[in-house]
């Protein structure tokens, strides 16, 4: 039997969702630093850009207050983050691949 | 050379590297159906940040053209004030949004002038609030408790027909002091009647009885399909007649357990895979509305109390109606 509670899933895709804006977010903060450190903005500019970001940031933390979700945000952001870092780590070495192969078959 | 990767990569690294290289991409793809090709897909993208763009002499004449066009737009879109009319006061800050089904805070920059007070939002421009400081009848600040433990202030303004808004602000100290200044009254508004959306008065609409206790409390709530058990915040409501647990992320009532039906109570420290770990939990056994054995598990601060409290109001029913 297949039954999604309205709750449940209204609180993980919350989560899920912030995390995925989060992230968008922080991707855009720093290249906003890389922006401003390379110097082609103006003073108006920077200053504008800087404002934006800071209210932004405290909207975040404004919803994941109200929803009680930062805690399923942050876990998200971390599963995130492990998937990149076992991935990357398979990636670059590849003896990895062998070394789990070899572990299935002894399993097998 | 041997190849050195920093022990754990982020998500916000590989975005970060992925942006500043830049990417691109040939994709050719054909979709079909019973070895038919039927559509055709022929993709070439480049993704990189704009300074990546503009060092390999890309995309540098947009860049000056957009932002030379925001720099124009923002001086047509700026907050229009009166001639004699200067801001006082600016700040973060937001306004609650109710309207059907869409019901959120809507932030943006909070401008306080001489005669008006303002929730400006510059990106899509809008006015999400204003009134001017004549039709403000009073106001008060009260304070929201959320699950991550912080408190927070708000403040609630009552206009003229019979109208309460609620705001926050970065400083919200400084704004009522500022709004005082201006002649705006606090403390004016009767506190109860106040707070449209606050659990008080969500609660209140539920609960005629008398309440015994209330407080925070995270409630296990049981699995469903392909959820497993799940910790939720909410706050728990000890009445003369019942057990309520209302759901702070649904805003509903999640729980309910008529005092009669309750069998036990334990307290216990468990440890639970879940949010609160090895902590005390105070379950209770209770019959449910099919009249099978169910069991609730609660989780928060004082649950010593909490459960001595259940303990003497289950007894004092009990030995109302001669149930248990």
């Amino acid at each position: 039997m297949l039954d999604i509670d309205e709750d449940s899933l209204k609180h993980g895709v919350l989560g899920l969702v912030i995390a995925l804006v989060e992230i968008i977010k922080d991707a855009l903060k720093t290249q906003a630093f890389k922006r401003m450190e390379a110097g082609s903005l103006g003073e108006e500019e920077m200053n504008r850009l800087g404002e934006a970001l800071m209210d932004l940031d405290k909207a975040f933390d404004q919803i994941k207050e109200e929803h009680g979700v930062a805690e399923t945000v942050q876990k998200v952001r971390s599963g995130l983050d492990d998937v990149v870092d076992e991935v990357l780590d398979k990636w670059i070495n590849p003896e990895r691949w062998s070394e789990e192969l070899a572990t299935k078959n002894i399993r097998d | 050379m041997e190849a050195i990767r920093a022990k754990h990569a982020t998500i916000d690294d590989l975005l970060e590297r992925i942006l500043d290289k830049g990417i691109v991409l040939n994709l050719d793809l054909v979709i079909g159906v019973a070895g038919i090709p039927l559509i055709g897909v022929n993709l070439r993208a480049a993704v990189a940040a704009v300074e990546t763009m503009i060092e390999y002499g890309f995309m540098q004449a947009w860049d000056e053209d957009l932002r030379q066009y925001a720099a124009n737009e923002l001086r047509e879109k700026k907050l229009a004030l009166g001639s004699d009319e200067t801001v006082l006061l600016e700040m973060f800050g937001s306004c609650w949004h109710s309207d059907g089904i869409y019901r959120a805070w809507r932030p943006g920059r909070l401008y306080l002038t001489g005669r008006r007070l303002i929730l400006y939002r510059q990106e899509p421009a809008e006015v999400l609030f204003q009134t001017p400081l004549a039709d403000i009848h009073g106001m008060s600040i009260d304070e929201e408790t959320y699950f991550t433990g912080t408190r927070r202030k708000m403040l609630y303004l009552s206009l003229v027909p019979d109208k309460i808004v609620s705001l926050y602000a970065e400083d919200i100290e400084a704004l009522k002091q500022a709004l005082e200044e201006r002649g705006v009254n606090s403390g004016t508004m009767p506190t109860d009647s106040l707070m449209p959306f606050s659990r008080a008065m969500r609660a209140g609409s539920i609960i005629k009885e008398r309440t015994v206790a209330d407080g925070k409390m995270w409630h296990q709530v049981p699995g469903t399909g392909i959820h497993g058990p799940t910790w939720r915040p909410g706050w728990l409501y000890l009445t003369v007649e019942r057990l309520l647990w209302w759901s702070d992320s649904d805003g509903r009532v999640g729980l309910e357990i008529p005092l009669g039906n309750i069998g036990g109570i334990h307290l216990a420290a468990r440890n639970l895979d879940d949010v609160p770990k090895n902590q005390d939990v105070l379950t209770i056994i209770y019959r449910n509305s099919h009249d099978n054995e169910g069991k609730a598990l609660f989780s928060g601060e004082m649950l010593s109390q909490w459960q001595r409290q259940i303990k003497e109001q289950v007894l004092d029913h009990g030995g109302k109606d001669s149930h248990a």
